[in-house]
């Protein structure tokens, strides 16, 4: 967790597309069809395309003005000491709370799935302690698993859309756009508060080796996570048809499970499973990590005792989060505005007022 | 936390390591010379040299005038006795004659005329101490102490008795050389020299162990491997402070960097070709007398599914093999686990038309599957480790005892199901595949830990099991490389030679992490020029 | 301090496995073993009324054997085995769950229901409450996507007389009809569980089941049967409106409505058809059917063109000489397009729409289905149909002009 890790532009672009897409495979096509029916492929493809594009814009901006400091760092810089700090505890918070959903949704989904037996807090435990093990082993581990785990996890996937590809069926996907642009965008706000986990960058940014590539990278990143989500969706819609993929919370889920071609390839749900776990335990060691590092920045505090506070208190706050409608409800509601205003809104808002400062300083200067 | 683990390990073994090691039985290190008068430097050899039966002291004269003692003092187990007889001996005693006429022994030069006009034998040394008499000694050399001389002429007569070259047991090939390292670290080195001609390939010898001091011999190219790299494999090598020091298991376990690593993070062979491929990668071999497997770092992860083979066969079959491998490995570690998940929680992916056999197999068995795997895989280490300590004659009827009747037996008594017998059969022979032993060992041993983690929470513990090792390997680092690279950290260019080999005219390039001082390795385009396209 | 702090982490670095060894003794929440499960093959929904006058859930259920399933397969050793491969469970209860309660509660075990591959829905459950079966089997965390629903008339709890005829068991007998009658013979159509729900659940389209039936094989061998004394039969369709079954489709009108709804691309459907007094039997082997739907002054007008390949596989003494062909394929035309007229208008008479008419409409031309959403029923009723059938023999097999004697 000290400044001196590095990790490459390709690492981090691996590493963001991971974190993205891993929760998103599972979620999106139920939330986004519930509002854009048949058009669900398009609210989660373009407008989150477009505000993830802007983030990136914006973090970018915010990261090369700093290249040095990570947003908790420069929250301190640009609003002094004590605005700055507390603005950087609130990020801190808003990766927490962004962690902890991620638990949930890992243990919901084998709640659900799998293990409906197995106490709630036992998969937490067991998830918590693997993220926390990941986050202590640093940065540039977890960016190595990850280009371990992408292969595994895109031939899983392609494996899925290839042998669904039987049952699918252009028709389900029509008419397009029924019922004009409102439900779109509607349903688009929670596939862009994902998306824009791309804000992530904004604390990665001085650990990279390039940050000059990241712009590039970073596009690169959004336009296959754009694909990687469009072809989910548009594969959940044309095999499960607008009404079931709504219906279900795991529609991804029902999807692989209804992949049957003769007796060779089926129930293939396990390829799922291993895929969407690799890539969420990934996302919570990140998570950790950040968190971690963050707390460490804000309060200048020792480390390893860090990670065991951070493990405990995700734990604690995860297992007493509710059920599991509650917790959809939270993902699919709540939670997007949120994450909107912490990945976009606060980030522009530091740019602007770094913008204003810079003119009036060299005003008093010139003066 | 690592550090910390060790030392609670090295606590709970009562071991602080703070004590020093004294060192047994060694004399003081500072000079002891010699003196002039032959029966003071006898009577102080025989006391260094007290109840050392396999040294003689052999007294002679000098044939001249007048004549000169002298004693041939040399360990009659070390050397080769005829041709120590042949070349020294003879010489000294009868074909002074042969000398000019100007030339006369005195007790003065008597050294220096034996060493440069008389002996025959190819390696000579003076010395004028005793400590370094009595290594040289031990070393096969015969000293010839002469009266009046307080320096001693010692040279090298050829070889104790040793093993042959053989073929390698432990990694026979159906296609490449057959000869294999042999306990003399001299042959292994001429071994690896016959294969690399040229004086940038360097050897360093260091020794090892205050009472056996034993030679480890450092090979590497120059100009090839990193500096950084000797640099640190020489610290390391000379960090050991140990007594007796019996095998390259010792100083691999002494220079790894993970003490508590299952996996092996420096390769052993005992195949020639292979050190001499790896020393071209620009990674150091590492020779310890006495012992055949001789190691070879930094490793990685890929290195544990190379077999030299692979660098013989044709590429296509050469990868064809090797993702062979890939699937032998992940079944090794896998199978077991998978199965016993599938029969405990996800019984769902078992197709119909099988569950009707699994129930019937599993109708009246006593034992939960977890128990009956972990039972059969007991069995089976059991058998192996039977069958390898065993003499081979008797190690095959162990393993038809073993294998076909009690397998058969447990199966009819109805003590374990036959889908347990099954994938333990199928994890064994794919654990075999796997080229690297010592990487199968730690398969081994993974394996209990994930078929455990399977039965408390089926795929997802399995799961979980392979993230820990995975966040384990991606953190761990043999003498700085990644162990897990060039697949993470991703370095395209070096895929060439990990789940498949390419062909040789596209091995164009060294592995970065060892090889970027000299990256290129040949011209590029030789692959597709045909010989007589150029001339017409 | 310092000493309270390395205590604190001496503690935690030896609880930490005690924790984790914790997990380990008390864990296995999930762990079900394989003999176990009471493997549920088919389900069967039935609504009856009780002796006490209530309405109930009968819920009857085929049961994997454990042991038995493969011995008739599997080299049992004594031959014919006298026991069934599958075991009936039925139970009665207020919901489906305390029905499915009230005969699993016979046994230890869990239920099991991943390999339940067919689900029988009996008429009088078909028609008042079909939405709790579907929404149950959906809520199931185990119930599989694929599997088959079906429609009985009468009971479904009857059919669970039959024994297997072809397979080893009825669950497997049943799903292999289901999954290929509709290409093989074209006499019904197997539908999975969650096209059925998609139907239900969509605006546009009402679903449509197979139905199965219960038939007495009287075939002997000498004295004895030759097969089972009762069997099942999957053919025809029942067809819903919303979520209510309104109608039946018989064999021919299957035929029509799997040729008006599906692409057949390996088919072997067989249409007698009769020319100039004679019967000639013309094989379907590829039908590509295309539907236009258009909204003309509120007036729906219905095309729908059929693209029939086959070939005849039987002539009695039928012409059919290169002239004569173009003559037969209007004939094939002519017969296909009544069957799948007569289709149509069964299904109208129900007032259902599970031909996909709306859909199409839906789909395609969006602005006219919002004008037509609130009243479509009527529309649809009303709706103009015009069939087009354009049939082509391919080949006449390996003999062109019938057989002839020539003595």
């Amino acid at each position: 967790m000290e400044q001196k890790e590095k990790i490459s532009g390709t690492q981090v672009s691996m590493l963001l597309f991971v974190v993205v897409t891993s929760t998103i495979i599972i979620y999106v096509p139920s939330f986004t069809a519930s509002e854009a029916k048949e058009s669900a492929w398009l609210a989660a493809s373009i407008i989150p395309f477009a505000f993830g594009c802007l983030t990136l814009w914006v973090v970018y901006k915010l990261g090369s003005s700093f290249p040095t400091l990570t947003i908790f760092q420069s929250c301190e810089v640009i609003m002094g000491k004590f605005l700055g700090k507390s603005l950087g505890l609130t990020y801190v918070v808003f990766l927490l709370f962004m962690d902890v959903l991620v638990l949930r949704e890992f243990s919901d989904f084998l709640n659900v799935t799998t293990l409906p037996l197995t106490p709630r807090i036992w998969l937490l435990t067991g998830i918590v302690v693997l993220a926390t093990y990941g986050a202590y082993q640093g940065l540039e581990v977890i960016a190595r698993a990850v280009q371990f785990i992408l292969g595994i996890y895109l031939l899983g996937f392609t494996i899925v859309v290839l042998f669904a590809l039987t049952n699918f069926e252009v028709g389900r996907l029509l008419p397009v756009m029924e019922d004009g642009l409102v439900p779109i965008i509607r349903g688009s706000i929670a596939p862009a508060s994902w998306y824009g986990e791309i804000c992530l960058l904004s604390v990665l940014f001085p650990f990279v080796k390039k940050p000059a590539e990241l712009k590039k990278k970073g596009l690169i990143v959004l336009i296959a996570i754009a694909l990687f989500v469009t072809i989910d969706v548009v594969m959940t819609l044309g095999v499960l048809g607008a009404g079931l993929t709504s219906a279900y919370t795991l529609s991804f889920w029902t999807l692989t499970r209804s992949i049957e071609i003769g007796e060779v390839a089926q129930r293939l749900e396990s390829f799922l499973l291993v895929i969407w776990i690799s890539g969420i335990i990934i996302k919570a060691a990140v998570l950790n990590n950040l968190i971690c590092l963050g707390i460490t920045q804000v309060f200048g505090r020792k480390t390893n005792v860090v990670l065991g506070i951070v493990a405990f208190l995700e734990l604690f706050i995860s297992a007493n989060l509710g059920n599991v409608l509650l917790v959809n409800v939270i993902l699919s509601s709540y939670w997007p505005p949120v994450g909107i205003v912490f990945e976009l809104v606060i980030p522009t808002f530091l740019l602007v007022i770094r913008g204003v400062r810079d003119k009036f300083s060299s005003k008093v200067r010139g003066a | 936390m690592k550090i910390k683990l060790k030392s609670l390990l090295k606590r709970s073994l009562s071991f602080t390591g703070k004590k020093r090691l004294i060192k047994v039985g060694q004399t003081p290190l500072e000079k002891h010379p010699l003196s002039a008068s032959l029966e003071q430097n006898l009577t102080e050899l025989q006391k260094i040299f007290d109840l050392c039966a396999d040294v003689v002291f052999r007294k002679f004269t000098l044939n001249c005038e007048p004549p000169i003692n002298a004693v041939a003092v040399f360990a009659d187990t070390l050397i080769d006795v005829k041709s120590g007889s042949e070349t020294i001996l003879k010489v000294i005693m009868q074909e002074t004659t042969s000398l000019p006429e100007n030339v006369r022994i005195t007790k003065s030069n008597a050294i220096q005329i034996l060493n440069e006009r008389l002996l025959t034998a190819m390696n000579t040394k003076i010395t004028r101490d005793f400590l370094e008499l009595a290594d040289f000694v031990l070393t096969g050399r015969v000293a010839i102490v002469i009266d009046g001389s307080s320096s001693v002429l010692t040279c090298y007569v050829g070889g104790s008795p040793g093993r042959i070259i053989e073929e390698p047991i432990t990694e026979p090939v159906v296609r490449g050389p057959r000869d294999g390292f042999v306990e003399d670290y001299k042959i292994n080195l001429s071994l690896i020299r016959r294969r690399i001609k040229s004086s940038r390939l360097k050897v360093e010898l260091l020794e090892v162990g205050a009472i056996s001091k034993t030679v480890v011999a450092l090979c590497y190219i120059k100009g090839i491997v990193e500096d950084s790299l000797i640099e640190e494999v020489k610290t390391r090598i000379n960090r050991i402070r140990m007594d007796v020091v019996n095998g390259s298991g010792t100083i691999e376990e002494m220079i790894t960097d993970q003490p508590l690593s299952l996996f092996p993070l420096v390769e052993y062979t005992e195949r020639p070709d292979k050190v001499a491929g790896s020393l071209a990668e620009g990674k150091v071999a590492i020779f310890v007398d006495n012992t055949p497997m001789t190691l070879i770092a930094p490793t990685t992860f890929i290195s544990l599914l190379q077999a030299s083979e692979d660098y013989d066969n044709a590429f296509i079959y050469a990868s064809f093999v090797r993702l062979i491998r890939v699937v032998s490995l992940h079944i090794a570690l896998l199978l077991p686990a998978i199965t016993v998940a599938i029969m405990t929680f996800h019984q769902e992916i078992i197709p119909d038309k099988l569950m009707g056999v699994v129930l019937t197999s599993r109708k009246e068995l006593p034992f939960p599957i977890v128990v009956e795997v972990l039972f059969m895989e007991m069995f089976f280490e059991i058998l192996r480790e039977a069958g390898v300590r065993l003499p081979r004659t008797i190690g095959q009827s162990v393993s038809i005892v073993g294998g076909l009747v009690i397998g058969q037996a447990s199966v009819n008594a109805g003590f374990v199901g036959y889908i347990a017998v099954i994938v333990v059969a199928l994890t064994a022979v794919a654990s075999f595949a796997i080229p690297n032993y010592a990487a199968g060992t730690a398969i081994r041993i993974l394996r209990f830990g994930l078929i455990i983690l399977a039965s408390i929470m089926g795929g997802v513990g399995i799961m979980m099991g392979l993230m820990f090792i995975l966040f384990y390997l991606c953190g761990v680092r043999s003498f700085g490389v990644p162990y897990l690279s060039p697949i993470a950290p991703l370095i395209p260019r070096d895929l060439k030679d990990t789940f498949i080999r390419v062909p040789w005219w596209a091995m164009l390039t060294r592995p970065t992490f060892t090889g970027t001082k000299e990256l290129v390795r040949m011209d590029t385009n030789q692959g597709s020029t045909k010989p007589n396209k150029g001339k017409e | 301090m310092e000493q309270k702090a390395k205590k604190l982490r001496l503690f935690i670095r030896i609880g930490m496995p005690f924790i984790i060894l914790q997990m380990l003794c008390i864990g296995c929440w999930d762990q079900k073993h394989t003999r176990d499960l009471v493997i549920i093959t088919v389900l069967g929904f039935d609504r009856i009324t009780d002796e006490d006058g209530v309405d109930k859930w009968q819920v009857s259920s085929f049961v994997m054997q454990s042991g038995k399933a493969e011995a008739a397969g599997g080299g049992g050793g004594n031959g014919t085995s006298e026991v069934k491969p599958e075991l009936v469970w039925r139970g009665k209860g207020l919901t489906i769950s305390e029905a499915i309660l009230d005969f699993t509660k016979r046994s230890p075990r869990v239920p099991f229901f991943a390999d339940t591959s067919s689900v029988i829905i009996g008429e009088r459950a078909a028609k008042e409450g079909l939405l709790p079966i579907i929404d149950y089997l959906n809520r199931l965390r185990e119930y599989r996507p694929g599997a088959f629903v079906m429609i009985c008339k009468g009971k479904a709890s009857l059919l669970f007389e039959a024994e297997p005829e072809v397979s080893i068991s009825v669950s497997r007998d049943l799903r292999e009809l289901a999954r290929n009658t509709s290409g093989s013979s074209g006499i019904a159509r197997g539908v999975k569980l969650m096209d059925f729900t998609a139907d239900l659940l969509s605006t546009d389209r009402d679903p449509v089941a197979p139905e199965i039936r219960l038939i007495n094989p009287k075939e002997k061998r000498g004295e004895e049967l030759a097969g089972p004394p009762k069997a099942v039969l999957v053919e025809g369709i029942g067809i819903f409106k919303d979520a209510k079954l309104v109608g039946w489709l018989d064999k021919e009108d299957a035929i029509g409505y799997n040729l008006l709804t599906a692409k057949i691309n390996e088919g072997a459907i067989t249409i007698q058809v009769k020319k100039d007094g004679k019967w000639f039997t013309y094989l379907v082997e590829r039908s590509t059917p295309s539907l236009k739907v258009t909204l003309i002054d509120d007036k729906l007008n219905i095309k729908v063109g059929i693209e029939v390949k086959g070939r005849i596989i039987e002539d009695d003494g039928a012409d059919l000489a290169p002239s004569e062909i173009d003559q037969i394929e209007h004939a094939i035309s002519e017969q296909i397009g009544q069957m799948v007229m007569h289709a149509i208008e069964t299904v109208r008479g129900d007032e259902s729409d599970c031909l996909g008419f709306s859909e199409e409409l839906h789909r395609y031309s969006p602005k006219d289905w919002k004008k037509v959403k609130a009243h479509w029923r009527e529309t649809f009723l009303n709706a103009n149909v015009d069939v087009q059938v354009n049939a082509a023999v391919e080949n006449t097999g390996r003999l062109g002009q019938m057989l002839e004697l020539q003595k």
